[in-house]
């Protein structure tokens, strides 16, 4: 799935961390959510979400900010201008392909 | 992580629509938190100042001394408040920003709004007769929650909130001209029963 109209972002297009992408734009612009909550809501392991949320940063889709509340330090995350237009790319994509197959144009 | 079963794009967009809507759940505030607690309520504390009342005045359903029936009412509004809360910090993720600064504002217009109406009752109620009163405490306690529910529902554009909020201030009203035991029925049957089904329909909706 590579080039053209059809392609889907390969950062995003991994289970896990669509699920974590998806989870972040529900949030609306601005906030963002600690750490456990959204280990939580994932329900995935401390160490398995951050190894997503590391590749996700890298990418330049999602903003760290680790800060302190009172001694207990506190991680929050949240999704960039450019995270949230990769990820409204990436569904408009998967759209258009689940439309092209229901009209038989898929692309091999 | 990478190396995980490549999904199709039906399978990319019902698990994000999933996600999206689990998330979506825990990261708003549930209304049934607040309107089951409130509804049981205002049903068991309003129907007891209405039996304490009567239908007119001087003329009581039952007998009984006006602390147990202040008590009863002050209690079941106190816990009603302490559960909504409890239930609303048990569920909810923690989030920073825009949202969080929201609900504390929205949190603390409720501290302001009942601490100025318990003022107010406090300096005016030597001036009224003895079911006068109460009817005050009552009506103007009333009228900020009405309030409040409307603006709450212009900050999250909850329709069920707005309803309810215009519900209460045209019974806490009409209840007025009626007497202490008619408002107190009317809050406990109309508000106390908006308030149930408003949550019973919330409820119907998140599943």
């Amino acid at each position: 799935m590579s080039g053209g109209p059809f392609e889907l972002d390969p950062v995003i297009h991994a289970q896990a961390r669509l699920r974590v992408v998806a989870t972040l734009n529900t949030l609306p612009d601005g906030d963002r959510i600690a750490f456990p909550g959204l280990r939580d809501l994932l329900g995935m392991t401390a160490g398995n979400l951050s190894v997503h949320l590391s590749k996700l940063e890298e990418a330049g889709y999602v903003a760290i900010v680790k800060t302190h509340k009172g001694r207990t330090p506190v991680t929050y995350a949240a999704l960039t201008h450019r995270g949230r237009s990769a990820f409204e790319d990436y569904t408009a994509a998967i759209r258009r392909l689940l439309e092209a197959a229901e009209t038989g144009n898929e692309r091999p | 992580m990478d190396h995980e079963q490549e999904l199709t794009p039906g399978e990319s967009l019902r698990l994000i629509e999933t996600q999206q809507a689990a998330a979506q759940a825990r990261i708003d505030s549930n209304p049934r938190h607040y309107y089951l607690p409130w509804g049981v309520s205002l049903m068991v504390g309003f129907t007891t100042m209405f039996l304490y009342y009567g239908p007119s005045p001087g003329r009581p359903i039952l007998h009984m001394p006006p602390w147990l029936a202040l008590g009863v009412l002050f209690t079941a509004l106190i816990a009603a408040g302490v559960i909504s809360v409890g239930l609303e910090i048990r569920n909810r993720v923690e989030v920073q920003g825009g949202s969080a600064d929201r609900g504390m504002m929205y949190g603390f217009a409720w501290l302001v709004g009942q601490a100025g109406s318990t003022a107010i009752s406090v300096h005016f109620q030597s001036y009224l007769p003895g079911e006068q009163r109460g009817l005050l405490w009552a009506t103007l306690s009333l009228a900020m929650v009405s309030v409040l529910y409307v603006a709450g529902a212009a900050v999250w554009r909850q329709w069920s909130m707005f309803a309810l909020g215009l519900g209460v201030g045209v019974v806490n009203v009409l209840g007025m001209q009626a007497g202490p035991g008619w408002h107190a029925l009317l809050v406990a049957v109309l508000c106390g029963g908006g308030f149930l089904l408003a949550g019973a329909l919330a409820g119907k909706g998140a599943r």
